[in-house]
Parts: C-alpha cells; sequence; structure tokens
C-alpha cells in the first residue's frame, strides 16, 4: 500500500489501512529513539515550520524532536511577538512563512478548522497538532498505538474517555481512530461537559464512572482545562474529583490489567490521584514516547506522498 | 404624459394569489388599467413592451436589511444596498437601525431617507431603533420617529432582554401604529455558539445554538404580544418550535407576523463542514427537521414574509478564522433567483404565494404603498423570468460586499426588469 494523503487533518479522514499504516510506521521508527545515535536521514533538506497560535510545551517539543530526529530543518513561528499582533491576518503569516521554502507546517490554533484553511491556501503540507475543540489527531494516532502496543489489538477493545468530551479535541480524535480499528467507546462525565449529539459519532454516553469502570479494557482520563469551563459547566473540582476521577476505589472495581491513560499534563488530585497515576496500570510516560514515534511516522509518510519536481 | 404597456404577460394578482393574463397600461407613475382587452386608442399611444411568459409582479419589498452608512460605507453604502435591490427584482427594501450611529433619532431617520433618494435607486423605508443606542433600556421618542418616516421599530439583531422595557416598548409602539420587530435571541442562552448544536457542531468542536435560544425569547414576546395587544413581528424564525409557537398564537389571535430568510429555508449546518465562514449566519442553519417546518409554515400562512437580513460583512472580516468572523449573510441578489427556483421550481410555492411572501405581505405587515398591482396605484413593478437559467456571482454584485452563502449557485429563473414609479429598468 501507498501513502496518498497529503496531509494530516484529522482521524476523521482517514481509514482503516492508513491508520494502521501510521501505527506500523511508528513501531518501526520508534527504536530509532534508542539508539545512541538518535537521527535517521528520511527528511534530510526539508524545512519544517511549526506554527503555534496557541501556547504548547509538550506537543510542541515531541514536533520538534520527531522534525530533529529525521534531520528536518526546522523553524518555529509562536503567537506572541508575531506579526499577527501588527494585524497581519492568518493566511498571511502562514503564506509568507511558506515563501520561505517551508515543505510541511505544523500548526496548532484555537479555532477549528484553521488547518483546512491553511490546506487549502498553502500549497505544503498541514499537519494539524489541534485545532480549538475539533480534532488533535497526532494525540489520537499516540494514544492508540499505546493501546494497540499494550493489548495487542484494537479489535473489541473496550475504552472509556473520561471528562469534558465536549471541549477536548482529544476525544474527537480518538473517537473516530478507535471506532474505525474496532473499539468501543464510552465518554463519561457530567452532562455539561458532553453533548448529547456525540452519541451520533458512535459512542456510548455515561454519567457513572463507577458503572463504566468495571466494564472497560482502557481508561482514558481528559485533562479539565480549567480556561475552558466558561462559567460553571460543573460546581467545583472537588466535586469533579470525587464524581469523575480515578483513585484508589475505582482501580479496585475495574480490571486488573485496566490501562489507565491521560494526555497530560495531569492534574494530580483532580483527574487522577498520584497513586493511580503512578500504579503499574498506568502508561502515561509510554504515551509520550510513543507520540515522538507517531509524529515521526506522520512526517515521514506525509513527506513520501511529495511529488518531487 | 407617455403611456406604456406591459403586454402579454402572467400577472399576479395577490389579494387571490394567482395569476391573469393580462395586460398593464401605465401613464406617468401610475397604472391606468389592468386588462385582458384594451382599447385600441391604448395601444395606438402607447409604448408596448413584450412581457409574454413573464410574470408581472407587484414591485417586491425586502422587509428586513442592513445597510452600513453611516460608519462602514466600504461594506454597504445605502446607495450600493439599494441598487443591489433593484439588480435583484426589488423596488423596495426596509433599513434596520443598526448602523454604527443607530437610527435612533429624527435626524437619523431623515438622514436614510434622504440619502436613499439621492441615490435615484429603489425605495428605502427606514426601521427606528427600540430603544436610545439599541441599549435595551431607554425608549427612542418613537413619535417623532415615526412622523419623521420610520415604518417600524427594531433593535435589529439585539433582543431587548429587559422584559420591562419590551412591555412599555409594545404598548408605545402600538399608540403610533406601528409594529415591534423582534428578533428573538436569549443571550444569556447562546454562550459560545457559532453555528445551529447538533451532531455536526459536536463533530467539529464548535459550541451550538440551541433552538432553545430563539423559542424562549419567543415565548415571551408572543406573551408580550398577547397581553399588550400591540403587533409583534418576528424576525428571521429558524426553528421547527418557533413556528408552532406562532401558528398556536395566530390561532389565539394575538396580533403577530413572521418572517424567514432564504438561507435558514434551504441550507443546512453541514454547509459549515468546510468551515466557510460564509455559512456563519444568525439565526444558524439547521437541520432537515427545521428546514421542512420552515417550508410548511411558509405553505400553510404561518410564515408572513421572506426576507434576506442582507447583512453586509467586508471580505477581510470573513477571511478570519470561523470563531473570530462576524455572523452574517447577504441576500439582495440572490433572494429571488433562489426562491424561484428551491421553493416555485419544485413544487413547494405557486409563484403568486411567492410574490405574497415578498411583496403583498410585507407592505401589509409594515402598511407601505405597493404589495399590490392596482388601477390607480404607483407603478412599481416586477418583471420576473421563470425559466432564464442563472449562476449567483458575487463577482457581478452591485452590493459592496460578498459574504453571499448562495455564491455560485445555479438558478433558474431571475428578475429581468422592474419599473420603478413607472420607469422601466431593464436589468
Amino acid at each position: 500500500m501507498k501513502w496518498t494523503k497529503k496531509h494530516l487533518l484529522g482521524l476523521k479522514d482517514l481509514d482503516r489501512n492508513e491508520l494502521n499504516m501510521i501505527l506500523d510506521t511508528a513501531e518501526g521508527l520508534k527504536e530509532v529513539s534508542t539508539r545512541s545515535i538518535k537521527k535517521v536521514p528520511a527528511l534530510q533538506g526539508r524545512t519544517v515550520a511549526l506554527l503555534f497560535f496557541e501556547p504548547s510545551t509538550r506537543t510542541s517539543m515531541s514536533f520538534q524532536l520527531a522534525a530533529q530526529r529525521l534531520s528536518a530543518d526546522l523553524i518555529q513561528f509562536n503567537k506572541s511577538g508575531s506579526s499577527l499582533s501588527k494585524g497581519e491576518t492568518l493566511i498571511d503569516t502562514a503564506s509568507n512563512i511558506e515563501a520561505m521554502g517551508v515543505d510541511m507546517v505544523v500548526v496548532r490554533h484555537s479555532c477549528p478548522g484553521v488547518p483546512q484553511i491553511l490546506a487549502k491556501h498553502l500549497n505544503c503540507a498541514i499537519v494539524n497538532a489541534g485545532d480549538g475543540c475539533h480534532e488533535h489527531p497526532t494525540q489520537g494516532l499516540l494514544d492508540i498505538f499505546t493501546i494497540r502496543e499494550k493489548l495487542g489489538t484494537l479489535e473489541g477493545v473496550k475504552v472509556a474517555i473520561v471528562g469534558d468530551i465536549r471541549h477536548s479535541r482529544v476525544a474527537r480524535s480518538n473517537i473516530f481512530g478507535l471506532l474505525k480499528l474496532g473499539a468501543k467507546v464510552t465518554v463519561v462525565g457530567p452532562p455539561t461537559l458532553i453533548p448529547k449529539s456525540i452519541a451520533k459519532m458512535g459512542v456510548e454516553i455515561s454519567y457513572n464512572l463507577d458503572e463504566t469502570i468495571k466494564k472497560v479494557d482502557v481508561v482514558n482520563c481528559l485533562r479539565i482545562q480549567m480556561e475552558r469551563q466558561g462559567r460553571s459547566n460543573f460546581p467545583s473540582l472537588r466535586e469533579y474529583a470525587l464524581l469523575f476521577g480515578m483513585n484508589r476505589d475505582r482501580l479496585k472495581k475495574a480490571s486488573k490489567n485496566l490501562v489507565v491513560m491521560h494526555p497530560g499534563p495531569i492534574n494530580r488530585g483532580v483527574e487522577m490521584t498520584a497513586e493511580v497515576a503512578d500504579s503499574k496500570n498506568s502508561v502515561i510516560l509510554q504515551q509520550v514516547s510513543n507520540g515522538l514515534a507517531c509524529r515521526m511516522a506522520v512526517f515521514y509518510l506525509l513527506n513520501g506522498s511529495r511529488i518531487d519536481v | 404624459m407617455s403611456k406604456t404597456i406591459l403586454q402579454g404577460g402572467r400577472v399576479i394578482d395577490v389579494s387571490k394569489a394567482k395569476e391573469i393574463k393580462a395586460d398593464i397600461l401605465l401613464e406617468g407613475k401610475k397604472i391606468i388599467k389592468i386588462s385582458s382587452d384594451l382599447n385600441s386608442e391604448d395601444i395606438k399611444s402607447a409604448k408596448i413592451i413584450d412581457c409574454t411568459d413573464k410574470i408581472i409582479a407587484p414591485g417586491l419589498i425586502d422587509m428586513n436589511v442592513h445597510f452600513r452608512e453611516p460608519g462602514r460605507d466600504e461594506e454597504e453604502t445605502i446607495k450600493s444596498g439599494l441598487s443591489a435591490a433593484l439588480h435583484g427584482g426589488f423596488t423596495a427594501v426596509v433599513m434596520m437601525a443598526d448602523t454604527e450611529t443607530p437610527i435612533d433619532n429624527e435626524a437619523s431617520v431623515e438622514f436614510v431617507s434622504n440619502q436613499a433618494r439621492r441615490a435615484h435607486s429603489a425605495k428605502c423605508y427606514p426601521v427606528g431603533a427600540i430603544t436610545v443606542g439599541l441599549d435595551g433600556e431607554r425608549l427612542t421618542e418613537m413619535g417623532l420617529l415615526s412622523r419623521a418616516g420610520a415604518v417600524a421599530f427594531s433593535d435589529a439583531d439585539s433582543s431587548v432582554e429587559h422584559s420591562g422595557v419590551m412591555h412599555r416598548a409594545l404598548e408605545y409602539a402600538d399608540m403610533c401604529g406601528k409594529p415591534i420587530i423582534s428578533f428573538c435571541r436569549d443571550a444569556s442562552m447562546i454562550g459560545s455558539g457559532v453555528m445551529a448544536a447538533g451532531d455536526v457542531a459536536t463533530e467539529l468542536g464548535f459550541s451550538g445554538i440551541a433552538p432553545l435560544v430563539e423559542e424562549l425569547r419567543l415565548y415571551r414576546d408572543l406573551a408580550l404580544a398577547e397581553a399588550t395587544g400591540a403587533h409583534l413581528h418576528v424576525a428571521g424564525i429558524s426553528s421547527r418550535k418557533s413556528v408552532e409557537l406562532i401558528r398556536e398564537a395566530k390561532k389565539n389571535g394575538v396580533k403577530v407576523t413572521c418572517d424567514v430568510t432564504p438561507h435558514n429555508l434551504f441550507l443546512s449546518d453541514i454547509c459549515i463542514q468546510d468551515f466557510n465562514t460564509s455559512f456563519k449566519v444568525y439565526p444558524p442553519l439547521r437541520g432537515k427537521e427545521h428546514r421542512d417546518a420552515l417550508m410548511q409554515g411558509l405553505v400553510d400562512g404561518t410564515i408572513d414574509a421572506i426576507s434576506s437580513h442582507h447583512n453586509p460583512v467586508g471580505l477581510e472580516e470573513k477571511q478570519q478564522e470561523f470563531l473570530a468572523a462576524p455572523f452574517g449573510a447577504i441576500g439582495l441578489e440572490s433572494t429571488l433567483p433562489v426562491l424561484l427556483t428551491q421553493a416555485v421550481g419544485r413544487g413547494k410555492l405557486t409563484i403568486a404565494k411567492l410574490i405574497q411572501k415578498l411583496s403583498f405581505n410585507p407592505a401589509k405587515i409594515l402598511q407601505l404603498d405597493g404589495g399590490e398591482l392596482k388601477e390607480g396605484s404607483v407603478a412599481d413593478i416586477t418583471i420576473i423570468d421563470t425559466k432564464l437559467a442563472n449562476t449567483i456571482d458575487t463577482d457581478k454584485f452591485y452590493s459592496n460586499s460578498a459574504n453571499c452563502p448562495f455564491d455560485g449557485y445555479h438558478a433558474s429563473g431571475r428578475a429581468i426588469a422592474v419599473l420603478l414609479n413607472g420607469k422601466y429598468i431593464s436589468l
């Protein structure tokens, strides 16, 4: 099979074979990071631009490292101190950066659809590093990769995604990818954080983590982003932690081999207790390592799809 | 005075909602005779315009448009807006009060009328604001505004939040014999919504605007209209429940009328999947169940009028990210072709019924001249070719703006000429 997509805008756009192809490629590339010389020449002479219109530390670092390990040249643009503050539009900024001879643009933005708009206006390949509450495909890929690595398959695997589903791009990308690969997904949280229409995407809705935790193989606890909470979507963090946080009691109710995930950074004591985060069930640090491999795989495949002049 | 005959057309008799074969004799600004056998005397002395197979309709009236003069002239002046109206087949428009300096005093009302007169184009009837500066608190001098020419009162796209103020506004406007036009929107329910609530919004990660945002405010305004006996006109409804509420209220004798936009009738929230900001409109584009109910409301008479809510937004504003781009769509130059194709062409409305919604009813609701072809009345007439294939192309628009969600739409039928005060203008 040959990779044909020019961009990675979201997991919604990928079919099962394409998803597996990225996962398989990531598996191969994961080894690179275990070498003493952690570099291969796959993207030598290519330039990757990271356009982050929203603050990010770990995703940005992960993309940087992924590009560097493939020997790409790298430039970075963050919103603060840019020409955007001078009234330049998004498309102007992106076009200017492309005019410097960039091959791939990795973009993060607080508004859904920005990667799609850039894909329409620019010639280079676009990688979505998170667009508002819409998609975060590489996070979805690394979560799925981690589950597959741990359980050997995704077929029939039961996954609970807990937290602010309404505002979560991680949830959406996970749902698109997991369902295509045969997993079953339940979203868990208070009704104010779960739009009822999410059921149309093919997931179950639960408001009771104690019940759901007994039936699943994987629990993915989303970060509660206080900055997205607007006015009182739930009464207090204390109540949230009691109703929807992972703690020792809930871990006991669950299957012994429950896989506990979190996209980070963890609010210890909110989404999960320290005890759970550091338990043998937790794969949170593996997720981070796998993120690097998945992002390398995405660069690698998109680069291969380029038509050289 | 020179005489003209519109010969052989299908003349719309709006009061009976049917078309008749007749010739129309015009002299100067007036319609002199509508008859299927004009005498040879008349024919001999008149200039004949062949209208075979064409629809002869009373001049169309768009009862809800936003122009941007004074303040943001680059988006739409009164002149450019009226020119767009004329080329879309409208001989009159009703202009909302939400200019940068709102139409909330006599001088502003007169300014609009004067600019319209200087434009030598379609007619422009100003709506006065309900509250000073659209602040939702202090009532405008509605009596004086009426005298200056305001045909109704409305705070345009901002709904009066304070129920007590709305109550007094209805009472007071009723004394002036003018309707209150309410755009039903409960601000506390919108949150950060940018499109219709539902599975498309959820998938795209946008906050949704639930039908309740509109319906809650509609409940209130209908109750106030019932209590005061005043005339409430609800602008731009978008939900199934809103149609039901208004149908019920009319049955109970509440003095309520309403309108709907072509984009709310024919476009769905699925259009937003490509993040094209031309589809970012308020009220938002909704799913099929709502659009079907709106069409049913038009058919059974619950919905009285169709209006574009022509809302010009500059390109650099609309070119922003979806969240940042303002709401709004223009429609003066797409409304008629779209309706002829989607409503008449698909057998949902007869042409006569469509003309009722675009001319007769708006005139009746706002007590404007026109809306009907009658002997002795001013000759504002729209001539329509219902078969003429045409493509909506914003590059060819007379409007200063281009934010039309129907850009690129292949239509069948459009206005080919208008008569304005008896003057024939070929489009």
